[in-house]
């Protein structure tokens, strides 16, 4: 007994005399950029499309030479979606591994988090995926967007849903954070201002597997339209339920942020993704020689169709590169005084960020027709 | 003498502690440095329950979480200072912890230690739901920072992580001080004679509940304190900071260091606090290696490092794991 | 609004089958070895994830997954209850709870490493079968829960009723020093006990899978629901264990939809205080600590 003690106690100590030597072992010379995602959690899923698409398009930019000759190197935390978490994460990114920029987090939470560490520190950070009005409304110069937001894409599609689709009276079941209880607010503005009646609002946690409760609830509503905010793995377990109550003679399934609109969606619920409506920035059957050649490469690293996800990741991965690039520096300050005047021209289409630094882009409202994303209308310009 | 000497001991400690922020200037490592203080406490006032009262909890971070969002929600709606918040912080985990104490503490082994779990959950749902009062998952964020104040004629900031450090070395010294104190009074006896054995304590006249409850309200209080440091500290509050993992960690602190000696609970706190950290380079595989180590450890160790180094030490190691093993339900 | 409150109650029924299966082997582990196994629902999530690969990688039916799942989590759980619980049994409990805390952390972020986080689904097939019958919705996914659970629990009842093994099991739940005298081989009992445990533990795991889904992470709140049903239905009784679980599947089905769904899992842990409050001595009543 006594022998094992001393070994481990020995064996502590020298894990942890080691450990230190490996981080100074990291090359010097690359640009380095940070990555906060959740790789871990309920989020995992989600966070690693964004994360493929910042990868690819680094792997890109560094086979074409790097930014005049610097490689660009990643360094990834994970954040598992807790906003604790993140924080320290991103302390670790600028304060120890000095990165020149961070892109995170997925959850507005997070990134709301994030900001205050960002602006103290003088390092910009842009969030590929977080939709929370919020964050772009504090005059935070150092935080910047890069994907449209919830109030963007209320605009667009409550108009086509209840002018159009003649969907009048709404019911919401939305994740309850920043993202879905931001995007609930916002629709219920523009849709009462349409003309539309709001008749069931329900949040549940992140990660709820049994909707049974909310849903038998809904079934005894006057409902015709059900609105989701969520993310792909929590909106599949509605929709699998909504369906096996029978609710889907009754309500037409609109997700307008589009969590749902990706394969793994579809693997998990197959033909009951028929029909579902959405709003997005982007989807694989965007027809531009840009996208198109995004999806084919896209598709042959990786396997599967890019979604609105990896599309962010892959954009805002190279406005920070372009941004570097224009600046001509890895100064935090400088690389951020690019972002803000960026001119970029992605798969997407054009985009650039507005005072707030909120992203400027096209919306596309869109349907689920045999696991394919078909365009239903747009582009819609946000202006 | 012996007293001296360990007195001597301890304040050469501290005076070396207080050179830390000399040798580490980066942010990173006084990040890790002002969590280990933050830690300390929280194990140390578990370390009175569960550790000198015998008394298991699996809900400590609720406390803490309580703590953490009275102080927030005081200073970000009432602009109340944190010298002043951190005070109620405590008095209200307090009251919280002595409610769900004269509740529980009836139960024991497994049974309290699972029904504390359920509590912490039961809060942890409150943090979550309540949205209107705690803003649910989304948190509460813009909590100030500790106002300046005047000290001897010296105008005090806390800024930086230096300062943060300084602060939080005082706070877990102080507290260190008190829990050593209470541990070495008659209470502190009268806890060890319940640990021991219940029965015998009541036998000769002990209010075993009376003093169980006492050091439930008191360990819960320390921890509403700590959760206090902590929200002036990040900043930022959401509920997934306190949550019964978080409780199991803290758990594990004490056991790790050994909970029935006052150095234990520090040295578990300091040590589980960086090693995670340095783990992170085992990316993916960091929490897989943490939980194989846990059971290793418990297997090999079960009365924790410093535990298991006094009684070696002292010799007695043969006689103390004997008695573990005899009293199999004493804890 | 009758037809609503029917429907939350058979949806709590089914969920409180599930519930009833985890409780009932984590249980046994508890009467037998003394252990509070937190590690349970990682047996729950490696049961479900067998059943998954059963019927992705060999293409077997799901009842077939569901039968080999839980053969191979029966084998499995036989093997952590001698690598790692039996070293430590008899020793004070708060260790055996933070081991197997720490088997739990290890497992789940074992599973996923190797599995990835991407949840997936189980197809059973059943879940297009639907049925309505006085406005209610089922469908034949859910009520093969509640047939298979019926079975699951009647087949243990008579295991431990009236068989050699599970009066051994009894015994040692009673008294471990007595039955120890009277010759029974009680390391080959906590085998059997953690066994069945995993089976156990491997039909939820694979049913859930099923209705809801697989994920590394699923584990950990089944076994704290666990713990309530075992603490409110008393111990060592089937009869208790089940009927706890049921009240408990009620509780968050009807409380979900009628009172708040937000506070849905608190349902039960009130239940749990307010019992506390009206019997303060507990419910466990003579039962030692």
């Amino acid at each position: 007994m006594k022998g094992k003690n001393w070994i481990i106690l020995v064996a502590m100590a020298l894990l942890l005399t080691f450990v230190p030597s490996v981080y100074a072992a990291i090359p010097t010379g690359a640009i380095k950029i940070g990555v906060v995602m959740p790789t871990s959690g309920t989020l995992a899923y989600d966070g690693g499309l964004a994360l493929n698409g910042i990868k690819m398009a680094v792997d890109e930019i560094n086979k074409a030479g790097g930014i005049k000759g610097n490689k660009l190197e990643l360094l990834i935390e994970d954040s598992a979606g807790v906003p604790a978490t993140a924080v320290a994460a991103i302390e670790k990114l600028i304060g120890m591994s000095k990165v020149s920029a961070v892109i995170g987090d997925f959850g507005s939470s997070c990134t709301l988090a994030m900001m205050d560490v960002a602006q103290r520190a003088q390092v910009p950070l842009i969030t590929p995926i977080s939709l929370a009005p919020k964050i772009t409304e504090q005059g935070n110069i150092w935080t910047f967007r890069g994907c449209d937001n919830s109030e963007m894409i209320a605009k667009a599609f409550t108009k086509w849903a209840v002018k159009t689709k003649k969907l009048d009276k709404w019911a919401f079941i939305a994740v309850n954070t920043d993202y879905g209880r931001g995007s609930v607010e916002a629709f219920k503005k523009k849709v009462t201002e349409l003309g539309g009646e709001v008749v069931f609002t329900e949040y549940f946690q992140q990660g709820e597997t049994d909707y049974y409760p909310i849903i038998t609830k809904l079934k005894a509503t006057k409902a015709n339209g059900l609105c989701m905010f969520g993310e792909t793995v929590d909106l599949s377990r509605v929709v699998n339920q909504f369906y096996e109550m029978g609710l889907n003679e009754k309500m037409t399934l609109m997700d307008p942020t589009s969590g749902t609109f990706n394969p793994k969606f579809i693997e998990l619920v197959k033909d009951k993704a028929n029909g579902i409506v959405g709003a997005s920035r982007f989807v694989a059957s965007i027809k531009t020689p840009a996208a198109k050649k995004f999806v084919s490469d896209y598709r042959k690293r990786y396997g599967v169709d890019p979604e609105k996800y990896a599309q962010a990741g892959y954009d805002v991965a190279r406005m920070v590169a372009m941004a570097i690039t224009k600046a001509d520096s890895t100064e935090p300050a400088k690389i951020r005084e690019a972002l803000s005047k960026i001119s970029y021209k992605g798969p997407q289409g054009k985009a650039h960020f507005d005072e707030k630094n909120q992203l400027i882009i096209d919306e596309y409202i869109i349907a689920i027709k045999d696991g394919a994303f078909q365009i239903v209308a747009g582009p819609i310009s946000a202006e | 003498m012996k007293k001296q000497v360990r007195l001597l001991v301890a304040a050469l400690v501290l005076i070396g502690l207080l050179f830390i922020p000399k040798l580490f200037s980066m942010d990173y490592y006084m990040h890790m440095f002002v969590m280990s203080e933050i830690y300390t406490v929280l194990a140390l006032s578990l370390a009175l329950i569960v550790g000198f009262s015998g008394q298991v909890s699996m809900g400590h971070a609720a406390f803490y979480g309580i703590g953490a969002y009275v102080s927030a929600l005081l200073s970000v709606n009432f602009g109340f200072s944190f010298w002043v918040t951190i005070w109620i912080a405590g008095i209200a985990a307090g009251v919280v912890s002595f409610m769900i104490g004269v509740l529980v503490l009836r139960l024991r082994g497994h049974f309290l230690a699972i029904t504390t779990a359920f509590f912490g959950i039961l809060v942890g749902l409150v943090f979550n739901n309540w949205t209107t009062l705690t803003n649910g998952p989304m948190g509460i964020s813009g909590i100030p920072r500790p106002t300046p104040f005047h000290f001897a004629g010296f105008n005090m900031v806390v800024q930086t992580r230096a300062h943060y450090y300084y602060l939080g070395l005082a706070f877990a010294a102080l507290v260190t001080f008190i829990v050593y104190r209470l541990i070495n009074s008659r209470i502190g006896n009268a806890l060890i004679a319940i640990r021991e054995n219940e029965e015998l304590a009541r036998s000769i006249g002990i209010d075993a509940m009376a003093y169980k409850v006492f050091a439930f309200t008191v360990g819960g209080g320390l921890a509403g304190m700590a959760g206090s440091f902590y929200a002036h500290y990040i900043l930022f509050i959401s509920p997934v900071t306190f949550t019964v993992g978080e409780s199991i960690n803290i758990l594990v602190m004490i056991i790790f260091g050994g909970m029935t000696t006052l150095f234990g609970p520090i040295l578990g706190a300091v040590f589980l606090t960086v090693l995670p950290e340095f783990l992170r380079i085992a990316g993916s595989l960091r929490l897989v290696i943490y939980g194989v180590a846990l059971v290793v450890f418990i297997i090999w160790m079960p009365l924790g490092v410093w535990g298991s180094l006094k009684s070696f030490w002292m010799g007695q190691r043969q006689a103390s794991l004997q008695t573990a093993r005899e009293n199999p339900e004493r804890l | 609004m009758f037809t609503v409150f029917l429907q939350q109650s058979l949806n709590g029924v089914i969920l409180g089958c599930i519930y009833a299966l985890t409780a009932l082997g984590l249980s046994l582990v508890f009467g037998i070895l003394e252990v509070a196994n937190f590690a349970h629902g990682e047996l729950y999530m490696l049961g479900a994830f067998m059943a998954l690969f059963s019927t992705k990688l060999l293409g077997a039916p799901f009842f077939l997954a569901l039968l080999i799942s839980m053969v191979i989590m029966a084998i499995f759980g036989a093997i952590i209850e001698r690598g790692v619980f039996r070293p430590i049994v008899g020793k004070p409990m708060i260790n055996s709870m933070l081991l197997s805390f720490g088997l739990s952390t290890a497992l789940a972020n074992l599973a996923l490493f190797f599995f990835k986080a991407d949840p997936r689904k189980i197809d059973s097939g059943l879940a297009e079968i639907r049925f309505r019958f006085f406005g209610l919705h089922v469908t034949a996914e859910r009520l093969v829960v509640l047939v298979l659970s019926v079975i699951l629990v009647a087949l243990l009842a008579w295991f431990i009723q009236y068989t050699k093994t599970g009066k051994a099991m009894r015994a040692i739940s009673q008294d471990r020093v007595a039955a120890q005298l009277a010759g029974i081989n009680i390391r080959r009992i906590y085998s059997v006990t953690f066994a069945i445990s995993g089976a156990l533990a491997a039909a939820a795991g694979t049913m859930v899978g099923a209705i809801f889904f697989v994920s590394p992470e699923m584990g950990f709140s089944v076994v704290l629901k666990s713990f309530v049903v075992i603490i409110l239905g008393g111990f060592g009784s089937i009869r208790g264990v089940i009927f706890a679980a049921i009240i408990i599947g009620l509780a968050e089905s009807l409380g979900g939809g009628f009172i708040n769904y937000s506070y849905k899992d608190a349902y039960p842990f009130l239940l749990l205080v307010l019992l506390f409050m009206l019997r303060p001595q507990g419910l466990i009543g003579g039962k030692r600590s």
